[in-house]
């Protein structure tokens, strides 16, 4: 490591030893916190007896769609703003077609139509286990993935607008949900106490979606032909 | 019964860093890539068993996802890199 | 003995190694189905830390989505054949000759 034909670019010996010396304060640092014990409660107690107003049984779940929705809400303008962003770059690489492998159309045939099963299920299972709309649409994303790295054409050519729609439907509706429940007298996002469950499903549902379509858009790496 | 499960577990996580090895040591990009594979394979037997041995039926939806999955990195790999020659031949 | 403890060493030794295995490989191919490989350990470390929708969104994220796109795009870098000649390529061109 420390011969001379080190190539250029590389860190020196000086800024190695700081930056070893660094890393280590900092593993020391972390290493007494952990033999410090837990100084702060935590806000665990007060989520637990939150749950059964919030209308998700999975404190996860509760965190990030109700007591938290804001953060969650501004996660989603994240992921939309990046792929914005990644198709502002230009348009997608083309697709070089080949032939895909009897095998690999085997595959896909048996693991393509699982992915939207599963998507589902995870969703599902969000409300009440560890799941979710993140979750449930990364599993719809891989899918996506899957199609597009085996080298063929969908056969079935989607318009441009519906993955525009697609895209911002997640946003759009956690902000639609987030005003509708302004009247009456309550905060931004402080749903209804009988409703919170069918509206978490919804902004979910939504999110699943656009999530999916956001990842995979996101592996396309750039603006799809047919979009303006 | 919890220290069977997680016993194998534990022996189970041995043989994935066995399988790095391979990966270290190559020589070819398949080769690398298989290790990978067997490392989710592996990856999904061991949630299993911390399933049940930590008493998280959840875990089982990680494994499911796993399973899932695990297969897109080598058709991204298949299709990607060694349909071009281990990628070294340009575009 | 804790049963879980063992399970916990092992996993910690692991999960650093590959990392450190990962960031510190020269060969960027290797460096990525490491990458791939810390992803796994790492949803197992979610796991014993008592966090599964953490676990379940690595497993997804990492085994789905981040391993295909690292993969891809190593197959779009120019000049990979400069990176390190040696035994990788060699290797590679010959099993591909066979096929």
């Amino acid at each position: 490591m420390s011969s001379a034909s080190r190539p250029p670019g590389e860190p020196g010996l000086l800024l190695r030893a700081v930056l070893a010396l660094l890393l280590l304060a900092a593993a020391a640092g972390v290493a007494l916190a952990l033999v410090a014990g837990q100084v702060a409660p935590g806000l665990s107690g007060a989520v637990a007896a939150a749950l059964p107003d919030s209308g998700a049984s999975n404190p996860v779940t509760a965190v990030l769609l109700n007591f938290r929705g804001y953060d969650t809400l501004l996660e989603m303008a994240v992921l939309t703003a990046a792929v914005v962003g990644v198709w502002s770059l230009g348009p997608a690489p083309r697709i070089r077609e080949t032939e895909p492998s009897p095998v690999l159309l085997g595959m896909n045939s048996v693991l393509i139509p699982l992915a939207p099963l599963i998507c589902a299920y995870l969703l599902w299972a969000g409300s009440s286990r560890p799941g979710g709309a993140f979750q449930a649409g990364a599993v719809l994303a891989a899918a996506g993935v899957l199609f597009i790295i085996s080298g063929r054409r969908p056969a079935v050519h989607l318009p441009a607008a519906p993955m525009s729609w697609g895209i911002v439907a997640g946003l759009g509706v956690f902000l639609a949900v987030a005003l509708a429940v302004m009247p009456g007298g309550r905060e931004l996002l402080e749903y209804p106490r009988g409703l919170a469950g069918a509206l978490i499903l919804l902004v979910e549902t939504a999110a699943t979606v656009s999530i999916a379509l956001i990842l995979a858009g996101l592996f396309i790496g750039g603006r799809p032909e047919d979009e303006p | 019964m919890n220290l069977l499960l997680l016993g194998i577990a534990a022996f189970l996580l041995l043989n994935l860093a066995a399988g790095l090895w391979r990966v270290m040591r190559g020589p070819t990009a398949a080769d690398r890539m298989l290790a990978a594979q067997l490392f989710g394979t592996t990856a999904v037997a061991v949630l299993l068993l911390l399933a049940e041995g930590m008493a998280q039926p959840a875990l089982r939806d990680v494994a499911l996802v796993f399973g899932l999955l695990a297969a897109v990195a080598a058709v991204a790999f298949v299709q990607r890199v060694w349909s071009r020659g281990g990628g070294h031949d340009g575009h | 003995m804790n049963p879980g403890l063992l399970f916990d060493a092992v996993l910690v030794t692991v999960l650093l190694w590959v990392a450190w295995a990962a960031l510190a490989s020269r060969d960027l191919f290797r460096g990525i189905v490491l990458f791939i490989a810390f992803g796994l350990v790492l949803s197992m470390g979610w796991v014993r830390l008592g966090a599964p929708d953490v676990a379940l969104a690595e497993a997804a994220i990492g085994a789905g989505i981040a391993g295909a796109l690292l993969l891809a795009t190593w197959a779009r870098l120019p000049g990979k054949t400069e990176e390190r000649p040696g035994d990788d390529l060699e290797g590679q061109e010959r099993d591909h000759e066979q096929r």
